[in-house]
């Protein structure tokens, strides 16, 4: 067993001339930024930014060269998205989740034309995309939707409304999951559409969540949609939903480098060490707190790293997505309070004299809110307990359910 | 033994609840608006600032009905300094009793004075903000404090200053928010409106300095443990409704086809709340009850803090696991709970501190070398 990535000579290479074109690259303004919160030009920035790494193939590094990927291997990949996180950046550098998530399942299940039609533009950096799945009364029941397409000539008219989507600053295109036939047919009425976020009859409505963080309601009335812009087949859209949810439970590139709990941990060292913060490292219950702390997202991040393994080896997989997913979701809602215990007071406001301290107090939010977006822990179990075929007798049929 | 409220208890829980709901609807959370000042004065008629001020000093002590009110206001999340109005400023006023003291005191149980309370963990009191250094310096203050809550409200800031102009050391600075010298920078915060309060400069002349002679400041902090209960029985009230929004929510929200109070996953987070929401009450019942009959019960008080602190976080990401998403859109309800139990964990001691403070008051180490002398 080896945990190492092993860098050849050609690879170390490569790492010095990623770190090099970021280092003339990336603006300084990106540096400990917070997208967050960030303003119009900021935005822009990032996607200057994601066009200028499109450019080079290195946005989407592995996906396919012949629509813009960068056709590069795992450790490739890894070595961009690695040299990114030194600067406190993503990949992509601002928030696509439906070109991540998106793409994954148009390559599986879109036409050649599809794909040569809707990959550049996420490839290349060209379109951020936004994911609409959740309504009013569709979340967990994800399959329940009542957003519906019908067909209208050559096009689809979509209409409904959908929650919690996006962030600040708007999407160039939705990443959308529909209803297109009767609603009794469960499982085999739903179908996703690439919708042009320029498209007449698209309201957005801003939605502010705690601590300051921004989503959307987003209100579709008859959005007329080429047909061509359904991906995966009318009423298949369940069997697409699977490669577009495996990928958001577990299959991420940042889940691999345990990305936002690492960066959490980072902000905590810099925290302790600020003098505002009045914390004192030789308290034995500091100590222990610190040590508990790695402990759980080094736990996080080697789980990971297997699923990681695991998914581009193309072995077998069962129930471990949803674990490392739904871990990730635990320990980011524990550490909000385990950030309350070491910092006090100063984790809830910034009183931090350098730059660890806007992102520490974040961190309360994003343990309110870390069990629910992306399927929430109950539906994580869910998934594991079936997987697993707990409570099925093992002579049953292992058809889906 | 009887653990009942008396009617007239639950009336006041009742009407302190409906109290904070409309203020809360006015839109006071921001600050103080003509609406939320007139619920000020309300408050104030309504005798809930004297709750804490001994009647020899023209209130009507009752720490048991203090609790009850808090837990009503906290129901709501009530806005604005009402803790330090209606508790901690009158118990520290109240230990010090000179002729200022008692103006102070008339002035808070008339509603025209609004303090906000700052003490910092270096006075050995449990302390309301993270750092409190204000110093006496000459004849001006120096010094900040942070983060503090609730500042736009303040008339007065009441703040335990070093002072080595005399023996006791400390004397406790009651600053009108309109000096020179007193400058309020807004900080980026989880919840309520926080600043960083910097007072270099602010002439003594332009202050009401009280110095607390040595013997005093045991008082000083006794008054302060004093206070703890009932801002316990206030995380208690938020507690509580965060249980009655969960509940009320879990069973109208249909996932599936079917009620989601019906998953057992859901019914487990109902079910932890509501073991956080009756350990952090019944822990906060029995230190104010204590506290009603008798000498300060400072046992009952430091379990009551350790436990809620930790009950109202558990409680309110309890909640937030049986709303999922609705439950994080500040518009919903939920939210100001959630702040509140940030806010308030550290606040008058964190758990650690209650900890190690209920431990000392035990006085285990001391007994157990005395009932084996080969123990370190
Ligand atoms: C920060 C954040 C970002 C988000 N981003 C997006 C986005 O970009 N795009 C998007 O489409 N959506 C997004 N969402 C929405 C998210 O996907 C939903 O919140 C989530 O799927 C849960 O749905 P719900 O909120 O309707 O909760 P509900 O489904 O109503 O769940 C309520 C409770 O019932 C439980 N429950 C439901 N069904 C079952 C069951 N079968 N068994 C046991 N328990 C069950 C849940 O676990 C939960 O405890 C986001 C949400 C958040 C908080």
């Amino acid at each position: 067993m080896d945990f190492h990535v092993t860098y050849s000579e050609s690879q170390q290479r490569f790492r010095a001339e990623v770190a090099q074109w970021l280092a003339d690259v990336v603006p300084s303004e990106l540096l400990g930024s917070n997208e967050h919160f960030e303003n119009r030009d900021a935005y822009e920035l990032r996607r200057d930014l994601g066009r200028s790494l499109g450019a080079r193939g290195w946005l989407y590094p592995m996906a396919p060269p012949e629509y813009g990927g960068g056709g590069l291997d795992l450790d490739a990949a890894l070595v961009v998205a690695e040299e990114l996180r030194r600067l406190g950046l993503g990949l992509p550098p601002y928030y696509d989740s439906g070109g991540v998530l998106g793409s994954a399942s148009i390559l599986h299940w879109g036409t050649d034309e599809q794909k040569a039609e809707l990959l550049p533009p996420i490839y290349r950096g060209e379109q951020r995309t936004w994911q609409l799945l959740t309504e009013p009364s569709a979340g967990s029941d994800v399959a329940a939707v009542a957003t519906t397409a019908v067909r209208d000539g050559d096009d689809y008219l979509i209409s409904g409304q959908k929650s919690f989507i996006g962030s600040l600053h708007g999407a160039d295109a939705h990443w959308a999951l529909v209803r297109t036939g009767p609603a009794e047919d469960r499982h085999h009425n739903l179908s996703w559409f690439m919708i042009d976020g320029s498209s007449a009859g698209i309201t957005i409505t801003p939605q502010h969540l705690l601590g300051g963080i921004d989503k959307n309601t987003i209100f579709l009335d008859e959005v007329r949609v080429p047909a061509g812009r359904l991906v995966g087949g009318e009423n298949k859209g369940w069997q697409v939903a699977f490669t577009h949810l495996d990928h958001e439970h577990g299959l991420r590139s940042d889940r691999f480098l345990g990305q936002e709990l690492h960066r959490a941990w980072e902000r905590i060292v810099e925290g302790i060490a600020d003098p505002a913060s009045g914390v004192s490292t030789d308290d034995p219950v500091v100590v222990d707190l610190l040590a508990k702390i790695y402990v759980k997202k080094e736990t996080v991040r080697l789980l990971g790293k297997r699923n990681y393994w695991l998914a581009m080896e193309n072995r077998p997989r069962t129930y471990e997505g949803p674990q490392g997913y739904y871990l990730e979701k635990k320990t980011t809602q524990w550490l909000a309070s385990a950030l309350l215990e070491l910092f006090g007071g100063a984790a809830t406001a910034n009183v931090f004299a350098g730059d660890a301290g806007a992102a520490l107090v974040e961190q309360q939010a994003l343990g309110a809110m870390a069990m629910h977006g992306g399927g929430t822990g109950e539906i994580q179990k869910l998934i594991m307990s079936r997987a697993l075929r707990l409570g099925k007798p093992a002579t049953s049929a292992s058809a889906p359910e | 033994m009887d653990l009942s409220l008396t009617g007239e208890q639950e009336q006041l829980r009742r009407t302190a609840r409906d109290f904070a709901t409309r203020a809360r609807k006015s839109g006071a959370a921001r600050g103080p608006s003509a609406a939320a000042l007139s619920a000020w004065a309300e408050m104030a008629k309504l005798g809930w600032f004297s709750l804490a001020v001994p009647e020899r000093l023209g209130g009507y002590e009752a720490p048991f009905d203090l609790g009850v009110l808090m837990e009503g206001l906290g129901m709501a999340a009530c806005p604005g300094p009402v803790y330090d109005a209606a508790v901690l400023a009158p118990a520290v006023l109240s230990s010090l009793d000179t002729a200022d003291s008692r103006e102070l005191l008339t002035g808070i149980q008339a509603g025209t004075v609004r303090p906000v309370v700052l003490i910092g963990a270096e006075s050995g009191a449990a302390s309301t903000v993270h750092r409190c250094d204000v110093r006496v310096m000459g004849d001006a203050l120096a010094g900040a404090a942070f983060p503090v809550r609730h500042l736009a409200w303040a008339t007065h800031v009441l703040v335990l200053a070093a002072d080595t102009t005399h023996d006791g050391g400390w004397s406790l600075v009651v600053v009108p928010t309109d000096v020179t010298g007193y400058v309020a920078d807004e900080l980026e915060a989880f919840g309520d409106t926080a600043h960083r309060l910097q007072v270099d400069g602010v002439p003594l002349s332009a202050c009401v300095v009280i110095p607390i002679a040595p013997p005093d400041l045991a008082g000083v902090r006794s008054a302060v443990v004093s206070s703890v209960a009932a801002l316990c029985a206030f995380q208690v009230g938020s507690c509580q409704a965060a249980l009655d929004m969960s509940v009320a929510y879990c069973n109208q929200r249909m996932q599936f086809g079917k009620l989601i109070g019906s998953f057992q996953r859901v019914q487990d987070h109902i079910i932890e709340l509501l073991i956080a929401l009756d350990s952090a009450r019944w822990t906060t019942y029995s230190a104010l009850a204590e506290q009603a009959a008798g000498p300060l019960p400072v046992v009952e008080i430091h379990l009551a803090k350790a436990v809620t602190s930790e009950a109202h976080l558990a409680a309110c990401d309890s909640a937030h696991e049986v709303h999922a998403g609705i439950g994080c859109d500040i518009d919903y309800g939920l939210a100001p709970h959630t702040y509140l139990s940030r806010d308030l964990h550290a606040y008058l001691g964190s758990p650690a501190w209650h900890r190690r403070e209920l431990v000392a008051a035990l006085d285990l180490v001391g007994s157990r070398t005395a009932t084996d002398p080969t123990a370190p």
